[in-house]
């Protein structure tokens, strides 16, 4: 909960007051957690959580962003706040710390930053006990929005902090290197999700062995292995098919300089039902853009800083359409 | 891709059910683009072979949906494999082999071509059926629905398996997980017409038949799948038509089959699945149907 401080409020500061009257001590009952992930480093992710958050605390709802790329910390650099002091790997290792202790304001009202961890050599491997103090702390938070900029790669902390979303939403560029990370990112993230709902060990080692491509089982994709768990045991089966069919990320695709690129969003959609029975949702595209490039370089991030041209309103939408669960249609 | 094998071909083009016309090209066109040769969005996922497989799937669903009868008969098999839950049997389609036990205690089952007692035809559900079958444009519709023992009029039950058919007497056959394979050799015997020499290439015996300017009744639609290597569980499967209806269309046992509308949607299909035209196929098929059935 959050405990009034005397501190001074310029940016980069650490301060548990949440500044809006009424909210302390009050229990947020519309609160989203999202995570950002995708796969490939590069394609955005950061970029789009930035600006998300942003674009959640410029309507008035209480955002508060974490860097959870554990090890790759860069959404501070992107919002224009200098180097922290305390992160989320001080939290993690220190116990005495509450996650207030690390929470940073930002120069946007209502907008609140966890940065990430600077020492790469301490917690990119973080313990149990560790990560488990952080997933509490995420799930305890009291926001609107809890946007989690997650790092690159499939790391089992990066799948479960996804998993541990609300909403998650994958970024990918139109280019192959970025697709077959995504594509890698939901498969693992299916399989982890299916491990855990599976409460029999026989189960789980079904599901272990269909991780590799080839397995002896004939299973060759998340459909196929609940047909198969099914085959064993139908009430697993159906545990199974219930955890796929609720999994739901959303896809941006960032980069766009073509009608063909936005096409990727709408084919990816078609892909993933086909290969793995699961629904993706094509919430909205960043077109190439030059205000971009020029808003990381100066880090200035375009939702602070705009309000006209292309980017802005790619942002709009992907922001509109994650918040009222809304997809794009093919005109 | 088991996912596909399952899925109908709404769910393949990735469309609702009452899409319109434009909505099917629409998806068909991103289709195509998705698992075009060297596709962005398959990458990794799909090789080109698997692409050209989907697409062909895909082209075939198109085709079905885009053209409003061939999307009608589609809709009117589907619509009965989901099954309308009457009021006299708990879900799935009454008398259906295969669904649930239905009937409740003291009712008797169907008697194979005898005329159902009045007081089953009486006894028939108002399911959203009945409009439907009155409304078939059939010489003998209205009769039908009286004096044919038809599934959900003649009581909730499963009716006989075909391996029962010879039997007099009638008999009440409830919860069977489906009904046996094997049908009485001397049946289906009487239904083959003489032997065609059996075809070294697949598509060769249908082609034949083709030229021949043959009838397509049951035997010569069960030759042709034959010929073409198809087991009745691979033409269920992948037609999503019930095993046992394939059975009775091929053995014409009308008398198991439904409306009028619904035996013409699955020949259609079949033939379809047969590389056969449907069209004719159709006529031929129901031209028997309405002779035979009384």
């Amino acid at each position: 909960m959050w405990r009034r401080r005397n501190l001074p409020e310029a940016p980069g500061t650490a301060s548990p007051f949440m500044g809006t009257p009424g909210i302390v001590g009050q229990i947020i009952r519309d609160k989203e957690i999202i995570a950002i992930g995708g796969g490939k480093g590069g394609v955005g992710k950061t970029l789009l959580a930035g600006n998300l958050g942003i674009l959640f605390a410029k309507m008035g709802k209480t955002a508060v962003l974490i860097d959870a790329d554990l090890g790759g910390a860069n959404l501070h650099t992107c919002l224009g706040i200098p180097t922290p002091e305390l992160t989320l790997s001080d939290f993690m290792t220190q116990p005495h710390l509450r996650i207030e202790d690390v929470m940073l304001r930002t120069a946007q009202e209502n907008l609140f930053l966890i940065s990430g961890a600077q020492d790469i050599l301490n917690i990119a491997n973080p313990t149990y006990n560790q990560k488990g103090k952080l997933l509490r702390a995420v799930q305890e938070l009291m926001a609107n929005y809890i946007v989690l900029d997650l790092g690159a790669g499939t790391s089992t902390n990066t799948l479960d902090f996804f998993l541990l979303a609300d909403k998650g939403v994958l970024v990918v560029m139109p280019e192959p290197t970025s697709i077959e990370n995504a594509y890698r990112f939901i498969k693992s993230a299916i399989y982890r999700r299916l491990r855990s709902v599976a409460a029999d060990p026989r189960v789980r080692a079904v599901i272990d062995k269909a991780m590799d491509k080839k397995n002896d089982l004939g299973v060759r994709s998340p459909v196929e292995l609940v047909d198969y768990v099914t085959g064993m045991d139908a009430r697993a089966g159906g545990v199974l098919k219930q955890a796929l069919r609720q999994f739901r990320p959303r896809i941006v695709v960032n980069q766009v300089r073509s009608l063909g690129d936005v096409r990727i969003g709408y084919a990816m959609q078609s892909v993933c039902q086909k290969f793995f029975g699961i629904q993706v949702e094509f919430i909205g595209y960043l077109e190439n853009d030059e205000q971009i490039w020029q808003s990381i370089r100066k880090r200035q991030p375009i939702a602070l800083t705009q309000d006209q041209g292309r980017a802005a309103r790619n942002l709009r939408t992907i922001a509109y359409n994650l918040m009222n669960d809304l997809h794009l249609k093919p005109e | 891709m088991n996912s596909l094998k399952s899925q109908n071909y709404y769910d393949i083009l990735g469309v609702g059910r009452h899409a319109s016309a434009e909505e099917i090209r629409s998806a068909y066109e991103i289709s195509r683009h998705t698992f075009q040769e060297n596709s962005l969005a398959t990458y990794s996922l799909f090789s080109d072979q698997e692409n050209r497989e989907i697409l062909a799937l895909i082209a075939k669903a198109f085709e079905t949906l885009f053209n409003p009868e061939s999307r009608r008969a589609y809709d009117a098999v589907l619509q009965w494999q989901e099954g309308e839950p009457s009021p006299a049997a708990p879900g799935g389609r009454p008398g259906v082999p295969g669904t649930q036990a239905l009937a409740p205690p003291g009712s008797h089952g169907a008697q194979p071509g005898g005329a159902a007692p009045q007081g089953a035809a009486a006894r028939a559900p108002p399911d959203g059926d009945a409009p439907r079958r009155t409304a078939a444009p059939t010489p003998g519709g209205e009769p039908m629905r009286h004096e044919n023992p038809r599934p959900a009029g003649a009581a909730p039950a499963v009716p006989p398996s075909p391996a029962a058919r010879g039997a007099p007497a009638p008999t009440v056959s409830t919860a069977s997980p489906g009904p046996p394979l094997a049908k009485p050799a001397a049946a289906s015997a009487a239904h083959k017409p003489a032997p065609v020499a059996h075809a070294p290439a697949p598509g060769a015996a249908r082609d034949e038949l083709l030229q021949a300017g043959a009838r397509f009744d049951g035997a010569t639609l069960k030759r042709v799948r034959q010929s073409l290597g198809i087991s009745l569980e691979d033409l269920a499967e992948r037609s999503k038509i019930r095993r046992a209806y394939l059975e009775y269309i091929e053995e014409e046992d009308f008398q198991f089959l439904p409306a009028p509308v619904y035996v013409k949607g699955f020949v259609t299909l079949v033939a379809n699945f047969l590389g056969l035209p449907a069209q004719r196929v159709a006529d031929d098929y129901m031209q028997i149907f309405r002779a035979k059935r009384p």
